[in-house]
């Protein structure tokens, strides 16, 4: 961490005492107190070179001598950097400030489902669904970086007030998130920050496998059982594990299972909605969802239409990328990605900030990278591996190309809201960069020179392809009589399409 | 009139900017007010520029094959029109005409230079609508392509 003092005097936070409006701390300026956790005060304030309005979290002074606690800090930094989604919270800055820890978040306004709960009482399963759909993503997009949570509750999950659009659920606090140790495939387990056995998380929302054998049994599913209880407790106003006289026996009925169903609370809930919550919340991980992407997918139906179109491609079964892309993210020597022409002159720094913004997979032979006609927002850098390019036309199936390392598959889909014109399928294992046009901004930020050259290399290749295409479809189409053959005219939908397949070969 | 930045904000394509590098952008665009049926840019002029309608209707029309204009699709408040011309200067291959009183705001492809040296990502947003704008445009040759391709399957 870096220690940032150049912006003024800075209040002494090792102090303890609250910043004031209007104190300077590092180069921000505050402008009041949010509000004060366990772990950190979070304060409005204002950068002081981009005027730009920053939620930060300064650390309580007290805790800034516990390396455990300020890892934890820390931590919550890198595992919500570490991937980029719309409905978790940005962060912009981390530094410390005369020991004391801090980071900038963007700055938000609304409240806490939590508190929409407490005021308004149960909410309806379709605007439930709509609330939690944005937030099953996220919480899937920090389990495919290898991220998980571990501490899903509703005072987590941000409704944001939009100007005009309504809210924008956000996903909050990775404070006791965990992934693997430097995101490195190293094969072996991931190493958890809290030693084996320490209970963490928020009783009423643990699973049963984290109050048999605590945080060391925690996974992915874990996760997925506390949103199935968040699901439980705002749709009837009441915990599935109620009135218990201690921790203790919260925990013992946790563990022992069989909480009554929804619908017993509440009986306009619908069936479907009761067998989602079960099996998000059943005893053993193994009966709950594979992931909680079919969580989504079980709930979906009964999300608003407006919800339920926004969110089908997300929560479709056809997503056969996501799947592949569940493998853990792997870490790449510079010299791996100096050897390809898009990272050439890339300085090193970027290349380290990388994998925090585009995470690099392996793909095992047969592997499907997108599949034709999935809707696609990411492209795809070839580090190593062939992957051959097919085009699907009624029963029949085309190799149009075959793309080694160093090509860029799917670049169309980072710009453009289109179904992918090509199937990638791995004729090789191999690895390759996913970058996702949710991460654009950040990419620009971080690694600006890299976002220059791959903005540079897509209008180059739109520009050109836009040209040569207009002339071949020119020429095949509106020559009276041509018969250019169901062969070439395969090939040249799937290279208009797909700017890595060639053009087929100019008729004479 | 100066284009308010949050307004500019309601383009998908530069929603997600930081509020500093939209206002920067923002100061790029030029604003003119249009009457109705007031001509923007005519079908076969040079194209350099972006359009951003901030309030009113504009309509795209070209004409077909008879030489008579096509009405191709109306644009509404928040959307951007011409974006490929920024990267790709063509002649326009379609006229924008205002349907009813209509903010106009134009941004010319030298506002990239500019933009690329005080606000980055200003710049590759506005690239990245171009791209976006000759995504679509090859979209659209690629279904004329697969049309066709279904006409010749259902052939006998």
């Amino acid at each position: 961490m870096s220690v940032d003092r150049d912006g003024g005097l800075p209040q002494n936070p090792r102090s303890g005492r609250p910043l004031e409006p209007g104190a300077t701390f590092g180069r921000y300026v505050v402008v009041r107190a949010i509000g004060s956790g366990g772990m950190a005060t979070v304060y409005e304030a204002t950068h002081v070179d981009l005027y730009k309005r920053v939620a930060l979290k300064v650390l309580h002074a007290w805790l800034a001598m516990r390396l455990d606690v300020v890892q934890r800090f820390v931590l919550e930094a890198r595992a919500a950097s570490r991937f980029s989604h719309p409905h978790v919270v940005g962060i912009s800055d981390i530094g410390s400030l005369d020991g004391v820890p801090f980071m900038a978040m963007d700055l938000l306004e609304g409240e806490q489902l939590a508190e929409v709960v407490d005021r308004d009482g149960p909410l309806p399963p379709d605007r439930l669904a709509d609330l939690l759909l944005p937030v099953l993503s996220a919480v899937a997009a920090a389990h495919d970086a290898g991220v998980l949570h571990r501490d899903i509750k509703p005072d987590n999950i941000f409704l944001a007030r939009q100007p005009r659009r309504g809210v924008r659920p956000m996903l909050l606090d990775f404070g006791i998130s965990k992934f693997a140790a430097g995101g490195v495939d190293t094969g072996a387990p991931a190493q958890p920050l809290t030693a084996a056995g320490e209970v963490l998380g928020t009783p009423p929302y643990m699973s049963p496998e984290q109050v048999r054998n605590g945080m060391a049994s925690f996974d992915a599913r874990s996760d997925q059982y506390a949103l199935g209880v968040v699901l439980y407790e705002c749709s009837t106003g009441r915990l599935p594990f109620d009135d218990f006289p201690s921790i203790n026996a919260l925990m013992e009925a946790i563990a022992r299972g069989g909480a009554p169903p929804p619908s017993s609370l509440r009986p306009e809930l619908p069936a479907a909605f009761d067998a989602a919550v079960a099996r998000a919340m059943s005893r053993e991980p193994e009966q709950r969802f594979p992931s909680v992407i079919e969580l989504g997918r079980a709930l979906l139906p009964l999300a608003g239409p407006r919800a339920r179109a926004h969110w089908a491609e997300e929560f479709s079964e056809l997503d056969a990328p996501r799947s592949e892309r569940r493998a853990p993210p792997v870490v790449l020597a510079p010299a791996a990605l100096r050897a390809l022409p898009l990272f050439s002159a890339v300085p090193d720094a970027e290349i380290a900030a990388l994998p925090l913004l585009a995470p690099a997979h392996r793909f095992a032979a047969g592997a499907a990278l997108f599949d034709q006609g999935a809707a696609g927002t990411s492209c795809f850098l070839l580090v190593s591996g062939d992957i051959e390019l097919h085009r699907t036309h009624g029963a029949e199936t085309w190799e149009v190309a075959l793309a080694g390392p160093g090509a860029t598959l799917g670049l169309p889909a980072l710009w453009d809201d289109a179904p992918r014109p090509v199937s990638a399928v791995a004729r090789t294992a191999g690895i390759a960069i996913e970058i996702r046009r949710s991460a654009l901004p950040q990419l620009g930020l971080r690694c600006p020179t890299l976002a220059d050259h791959l903005h540079e290399e897509a209008a180059s290749a739109a520009v050109r392809r836009l040209r040569l295409a207009g002339e071949r479809v020119a020429e095949v189409l509106d020559k009276p009589g041509a018969d250019p053959g169901r062969d070439a005219l395969v090939r040249l939908a799937a290279a208009i399409g797909e700017w890595n397949v060639p053009l087929p070969p100019r008729k004479r | 009139m100066a284009l308010d930045p949050e307004t500019l904000g309601r383009a998908p394509a530069f929603a997600a900017l930081p509020e500093d590098a939209r206002r920067a952008l923002a100061l790029c665009f030029r604003g003119r007010r249009y009457a109705a049926g007031e001509v923007v840019f005519r079908e076969g002029e040079p194209a350099s520029s972006l359009f951003f309608l901030a309030d009113g209707e504009l309509v795209v029309s070209a004409r077909g094959p008879g030489g008579a204009p096509r009405q191709l699709l109306r644009i509404g408040s928040g959307q951007l029109v011409g974006e490929s011309a920024l990267i790709d200067p063509t002649p326009r291959r379609a006229t924008l005409t205002a349907a009813r009183p209509s903010w106009v705001y134009e941004i010319g492809d030298d506002s990239i230079d500019i933009l690329h040296r005080n606000a980055p990502a200003a710049a590759r947003a506005l690239t990245g609508a171009a791209i976006g704008g000759l995504a679509r445009r090859l979209r659209q040759l690629e279904q004329r392509v697969e049309r066709d391709l279904e006409r010749m399957s259902a052939l006998p």
